[in-house]
């Protein structure tokens, strides 16, 4: 067995997490919060670390750098909503946030979605292409709930859209089952080559 | 109780067990299965190899060390690839879990080339992190040194390193290669604000869950390439020679495949055998 | 006046990035480039809304000694204690670099590893074939499984092959038509909200 005190202490971590499986326990309950509370204090000490203490000791000060205030200002505004009475000024960067965002979503995302609709304009000579068009088509029609009485042609588009995205989604679940096992493999990995020593 | 009723009741601690034993198993004996490289991993080899040597390529990674076991070694085998075409890389983050990883990652590469070893400000730069990443990605097209602020992961200053004085706006003429590593949807920026405006070719370094939802975008070109899951690494290691990571990870993959096709056959026979258990 | 000005402004700044995406004249000024910095910055300030969130959370638990109260102690320790390293060294530094890769890495890849242990309950209780449509979902996920471990091509030569078909055309053509829809669906989001017609992002009256 190792004696490090990195490996050890990553190896303890992992059975405490792995406990869980047998039933709820301390140790568990320990590295639950344990990680709850690291993930929290790292992303704030990293964004103050690598952004904000550079912005306030380089950008604000320089000629100039007043404009670097008003989005401090305004970010500082969302945690009014801690303060009864002064809640409302919180909307205003959510609400530019929010519009700024809206503002990509139509500024990038139609050109990508054209871009999908021409890619699905393929040449009917293949009979993979004319599956595909296939699918696609009986995609959206699996989607149109619009109609009270949908006519049979949309039905039977529409079941074999749902068959279609069932393959597809089967096909991820596939992919969703190798990829936790791969991390699950990782670190069982850990433990059995650095901590316990097999295979050294 | 007759052995359906038993199994019909099964404590899923056993399958727990199993779960864990596949995991040993193949972590002591993981067979070795070398697969056949797949178009789209090809492809993404065949982009890498495009890149002329000082050529630009700008990676964007997403994961955070929960994605790290699988993600890792597919990162490691492109940077070790680019490296030895002789490529300027210029790594960035979604997260800042994503930074360090990064920074890890290339350290270790690194240590095979010299050039990449004592060279970064010239040969690599990692920018780290930046709130509202994907915003500091766009403004990354018009000018990259001012997106993130002129300052890399370390606080180190951008002004002076020559691989973002040569590499200065992220965009077709002076990027060869544009690169995502993901495990959720950090691919769709590099898609709608490097990809399709800048037409930076973009290749996708996915987990394996991921690789269905990429499949449009590769069919429409939007998309050059995408490299899935621990098979995509180890096929891209044996593409383009580099060391045997993510080869493990398909051989122990393969036995925890046989373990729940096995545990879902034995499910359905046991419900049906059984009358159909709720 | 409340509602209606940071809804007006969120248009505005929706509108300015349209403008400058879709008017060369617009983002010749160089003015998209710095407002995205800008807006970079107000993100960054807002970074500490969940850490005072899960203090208030967690104090409230430790004050009225609810169950588990102490496991909130651990929970505060590790957040203000990580938080404050972070905010006099830098992350690469040998202290909490050793944290982030010998407690952050073991446990956050365990956590996400556990679900392999729920999938395989799930796999063997739930996943039943009842019809034609689950009958589908699972041998599209058996032929997922075996192609990706590239067990497949032992069985059967041809089995990359048609892993390849399969993608390129349900997966391909399903997946498609999910994405358009939903891109389609935050178009006409986008548009409500720069029309000021989508306001449930502001909440109600009283945040």
């Amino acid at each position: 067995m190792s004696g490090w005190p990195a490996v050890w202490t990553g190896a303890l971590l992992t059975l405490a997490v792995l406990s869980y499986l047998y039933q709820d326990n301390p140790a568990w309950r320990i590295t639950e919060h344990l990680y709850v509370g690291l993930a929290a204090g790292y992303g704030l000490g990293y964004t103050w670390q690598n952004y904000l203490r550079p912005v306030l000791e380089n950008q604000v000060p320089a000629p100039g750098g007043w404009i670097w205030l008003l989005p401090l200002v305004l970010g500082a505004l969302l945690y009014t909503r801690y303060i009864p009475g002064w809640d409302w000024l919180a909307r205003f960067p959510l609400g530019i946030w929010i519009g700024y965002g809206a503002g990509y979503v139509l500024a990038y995302l139609p050109r990508v979605v054209i871009g999908q609709v021409t890619g699905s304009m393929v040449d009917l000579a293949s009979l993979t292409n004319i599956a595909l068009l296939v699918c696609l088509l009986g995609g959206f029609a699996t989607f149109v709930f619009t109609l009270p009485d949908r006519p049979g042609a949309l039905r039977t588009a529409g079941r074999v859209g749902r068959y279609a995205i069932l393959i597809a989604l089967g096909v991820a679940f596939g992919g969703a089952v190798l990829y936790r096992f791969t991390l699950l493999y990782g670190q069982v990995h850990f433990l059995v080559h650095d901590w316990l020593g097999f295979g050294r | 109780m007759t052995l359906i009723a038993r199994l019909q009741h099964l404590d899923r601690r056993w399958l727990y067990l199993g779960v864990l034993v596949v995991t040993v198993v193949g972590s002591i004996w993981p067979p070795r299965i070398v697969p056949r490289p797949s178009p789209a991993t090809r492809a993404a080899y065949d982009l890498a190899q495009a890149v002329p040597p000082g050529g630009g390529v700008f990676i964007y990674i997403e994961y955070g060390l929960g994605s790290s076991e699988e993600l890792d070694p597919m990162l490691a085998a492109v940077l070790g690839h680019l490296a030895s075409r002789g490529a300027r890389i210029m790594l960035a983050a979604r997260s800042p879990e994503s930074s360090q990883i990064a920074e890890r990652v290339m350290t270790s590469v690194a240590r095979r080339f010299p050039a990449y070893e004592n060279g970064y400000g010239q040969t690599w730069v990692n920018l780290g992190y930046r709130p509202a990443p994907d915003v500091a990605l766009r403004a990354a097209t018009s000018g990259i040194g001012a997106a993130y602020n002129q300052v890399d992961y370390a606080g180190n200053t951008l002004r002076g390193m020559s691989i973002v004085d040569d590499l200065p706006v992220l965009d077709r003429r002076h990027f060869d290669l544009a690169y995502a590593f993901d495990s959720g949807d950090g691919f769709a920026p590099m898609i709608y604000y490097v990809g399709t405006p800048m037409r930076v070719p973009v290749a996708v370094g996915a987990i394996s869950m991921e690789v269905p939802v990429l499949q449009p975008y590769l069919a429409a070109g939007q998309l050059a390439a995408v490299i899935g899951g621990a098979r995509g690494a180890a096929e891209y290691e044996a593409l383009a020679g580099q060391p045997e990571q993510a080869n493990v990870l398909v051989g122990a993959s393969a036995l925890a495949a046989v373990y729940v096709l096995v545990v879902m056959a034995l499910g359905n026979a046991v419900a049906h055998l059984g009358g159909g258990r709720r | 006046m409340r509602k209606d000005l940071p809804v007006w402004l969120g248009s505005l700044a929706g509108g300015f990035v349209v403008a400058t995406r879709w008017f060369a004249w617009a983002s010749a000024t160089g003015l998209d480039r710095t407002v995205d910095r800008l807006i970079v910055a107000s993100y960054a300030v807002a970074a500490a809304v969940g850490f005072i969130g899960l203090t208030r959370v967690h104090l409230r638990a430790i004050d009225a000694r609810r169950p588990l109260w102490g496991y909130s102690i651990v929970l505060l320790v590790a957040m203000y204690g990580y938080a404050g390293l972070l905010f006099f060294q830098p992350a690469s530094a040998p202290v909490p670099d050793w944290i982030f890769q010998n407690v952050m890495g073991p446990v956050f890849a365990t956590m996400y590893g556990l679900i392999a242990f729920f999938i395989t309950s799930a796999a063997y209780r739930a996943f039943r074939i009842r019809n034609a449509e689950s009958a589908v979902l699972l041998v599209a996920a058996a032929v997922a499984l075996l192609g990706n471990s590239a067990l497949g091509t032992r069985i059967w030569p041809g089995w990359d092959g048609l892993v390849a078909w399969i993608m390129a055309v349900p997966v391909t053509g399903g997946f498609r038509a999910i994405q358009v829809g939903a891109a389609l669906g935050a178009l006409a989001t986008a548009v409500r909200v720069l029309l000021g017609l989508e306001r449930s992002h502001l909440g109600s009256a009283q945040l």
